[in-house]
């Protein structure tokens, strides 16, 4: 806990963008394997334009450049198709890196995660978009990252379970098979924008309900089915549930005052 | 003359401003002068029964003020002579108030909210006694009440007449220390919290402080000081301590004055290097210091920390781990936006006012912003009761 404490102290968001990285490289891998180099170029164009824009606020603000960019483009890349035509790509990661988080202050001063932001955008302005699902390959590659960011306070358990829980009971998960199905399709969304610290609720219960907010969404989204929800219908779930997430936060603040104000009369 | 109590090697020691916030000290003695241990140094200025008293025979080295003429330390170093130490016991149907107040044991409460030695007349809801060992430490309760369980005992029966309400002794889960027969006094124990082993978690839990309340905490070596001087008239200014320097598996107990010089302590021990620096306080709640703190039982020896002082504005990061650090009710991220920003009646609505600055230590350290929450904690307690006053 200490050595962690000296790790973060004092980082800023750099220590939180460090360790995110670190939790992507392995999907990032997988996907980069699978889709060759028209997934490179996704991969490359996304970062040039994540980073002209850190640059260009970072100039402009008169502040040191950081690159907090990279997970952005990063998770973009895991969702968005090979094929995608380079100019939609610019707008919409353009518009999520500037309205989901630069205009706030950056990385931690926002309210929403941008990448989270870039991809509804692309959902709701390009009708022909389809994002695509997570091969169990990818899937896999998640869990080392996710342990990562679970040992060092990253990631909510609290979210992911109540998340799963809610799944679960939904869908009417019985078998060990749709288990994996489930586990499988949410695992990039769940690991990287539900539970990305910085959009989400940050009390206890706080959590509990954010995580089995989206879990309903999500569940909404896809069409009140039996199936598990798509990635379009997770990135929408997990944008909802972080627009929800500071009301949450009050509802249970506002409990917890008048919890006290009752115990001292 | 009396003799002193059996002290152990001598040793510098310090009344430190930083345990009493706020306080403004009126000196009775000079530099230079040799005080016995139980005589008066200083009283409070606006509070004047409050008397603090020297814990060892020694020469009064230096009387240092802080801002605003508060009072940042007044060391004193081991010497010969001086007066007798001052012997007199509660008489027959005295007040044991002013008795307390007068041979320098008040000091030993700590009230919340705000901190510090709590008001003359003050007459809390709750007295809370730790006799949990912090986390990490070699000291163990039982053991050092052993053989002064007669002690212990008069002393928690002494605490009954400064409240009207409970005294609450806190107990680790296994512990069998003799709990005083006494349908005032009510022992807890918990098994299964994690903030019992801390005063604010203690708080937290038997007797959180609205903002009318007012809760007092003491140690339990503490309480045995208090049932000491009833019975003998002799100021007992000796804490069994233990000391943690880094690297080495064992810690060592030992015997010291209270506010100890942790440099001297530790070159005894042949721990000190230039690479170290002692901390006082349990472990997680420590800071740097040089001698140990009034209420303060552990010590350690770890490497110097420089605090990373960060460019611009820096985000808040809300990890999980915060939370754990605080005590359970208390929400870490809301309270440490609130603090921060320096926002009263969040804080307060929060919970701030169950907590010290030594429960906020772990956020600081956890804190991506690079912000102090000590300090914030102080501003915010020190407005807080402004406003209340």
């Amino acid at each position: 806990m200490t050595r962690f404490a000296s790790l973060m102290h004092g980082r800023g968001a750099g220590g939180l963008v460090a360790l995110q990285s670190l939790a992507l490289l392995p999907p990032l891998g997988v996907s980069l394997w699978h889709g060759g180099t028209a997934t490179l170029g996704i991969l490359i164009a996304a970062l040039l334009v994540v980073l002209i824009w850190d640059y260009a606020f970072a100039a402009l603000r008169h502040r040191r450049f950081e690159p907090h960019g990279l997970t952005t483009a990063a998770i973009f890349t895991l969702f968005v198709p090979a094929d995608m035509p380079l100019w939609h790509l610019v707008v919409v990661l353009s518009l999520g890196c500037v309205i989901g988080e630069r205009i706030f202050g950056g990385r931690g001063f926002a309210f929403l995660s941008p990448a989270t932001v870039a991809l509804a955008l692309a959902l709701l302005s390009l009708p022909d978009l389809t994002l695509i699902p997570p091969s169990p390959a990818l899937a896999l590659a998640c869990l080392p990252g996710a342990a990562l960011l679970l040992a060092t306070g990253l990631l909510s358990l609290r979210i992911a379970l109540s998340f799963l829980v809610v799944m679960i009971l939904v869908l009417g998960v019985s078998s060990f098979e749709t288990a994996i199905i489930l586990l499988t399709t949410s695992s990039v969304a769940l690991v990287f924008l539900i539970c990305d610290p910085t959009s989400a609720a940050v009390t206890s219960w706080g959590r509990v309900l954010h995580g089995a907010l989206a879990g309903g969404l999500a569940w909404v989204f896809a069409g009140v089915g039996d199936g598990p929800p798509g990635a379009g219908a997770l990135v929408f779930a997990a944008l909802m549930a972080s627009l929800m997430a500071p009301l949450i936060d009050h509802i249970v603040l506002s409990f917890n005052a008048w919890r006290r104000q009752r115990h001292h009369g | 003359m009396m003799s002193d109590p059996l002290l152990p090697s001598p040793v510098p020691v310090a009344l430190l401003g930083r345990d009493y916030p706020g306080l403004r000290p009126r000196a009775v003695v000079a530099e230079g002068e040799v005080v016995a241990p139980g005589q008066v140094l200083f009283h409070d200025v606006k509070r004047p029964e409050i008397e603090f008293v020297s814990p060892i025979r020694g020469r009064v080295a230096s009387i240092g003020f802080g801002p605003r003429r508060t009072l940042s330390a007044i060391v004193i170093e081991p010497a010969e002579g001086g007066p007798a130490s001052p012997a007199n016991m509660l008489p027959e149907g005295g007040d044991l108030r002013t008795y307390l107040l007068s041979r320098g044991l008040w000091p030993a409460f700590v009230t919340r909210p705000y901190g510090g030695p709590p008001d003359p007349e003050a007459r809390p809801d709750a007295i809370i006694v730790s006799a949990v060992p912090a986390r990490g430490s070699a000291l163990d309760p039982q053991a050092i009440l052993s053989d002064r369980q007669s002690d212990f005992a008069d002393g928690m029966n002494a605490l009954t007449e400064l409240t009207e309400g409970p005294v609450h002794l806190c107990l680790a889960a296994q512990s069998t220390i003799p709990i005083p027969a006494n349908p005032r006094i009510k022992a807890h124990r918990k098994r299964f919290a994690r903030d019992w082993h801390r005063p604010g978690g203690q708080v937290a839990r038997l007797h959180p402080v609205g903002p009318l309340g007012q809760v007092w905490t003491i140690g339990y070596q503490d309480v045995v000081a208090i049932g000491s001087i009833r019975r003998t008239g002799i100021y007992d200014p000796i804490r069994t301590i233990s000391l943690h320097p880094e690297g080495r598996a064992r810690a060592q107990i030992m015997q010291a004055p209270l506010g100890a010089d942790l440099r001297t302590l530790f070159a005894a021990d042949g721990a000190l290097s230039p690479e170290l620096e002692p901390r006082s306080g349990p472990h997680g709640h420590s800071h740097p210091a040089a001698y140990m703190g009034r209420h303060h039982l552990d010590a350690a020896l770890a490497a110097v920390s420089a605090p990373r002082r960060p460019t611009g504005p820096q985000p808040l990061i809300p990890l999980t781990g915060l939370d754990r650090a605080l005590p359970a009710h208390v929400q870490a991220v809301p309270l440490m936006r609130a603090l921060s920003i320096g926002d009263l009646e969040a804080c307060a609505r929060l919970g701030c006012l169950d907590l010290l600055e030594e429960d906020v230590v772990p956020l600081t350290a956890l804190c991506a912003s690079g912000t102090n929450y000590e300090r914030c904690l102080r501003d915010v307690l020190d407005q807080l009761q402004k406003d209340a006053a």
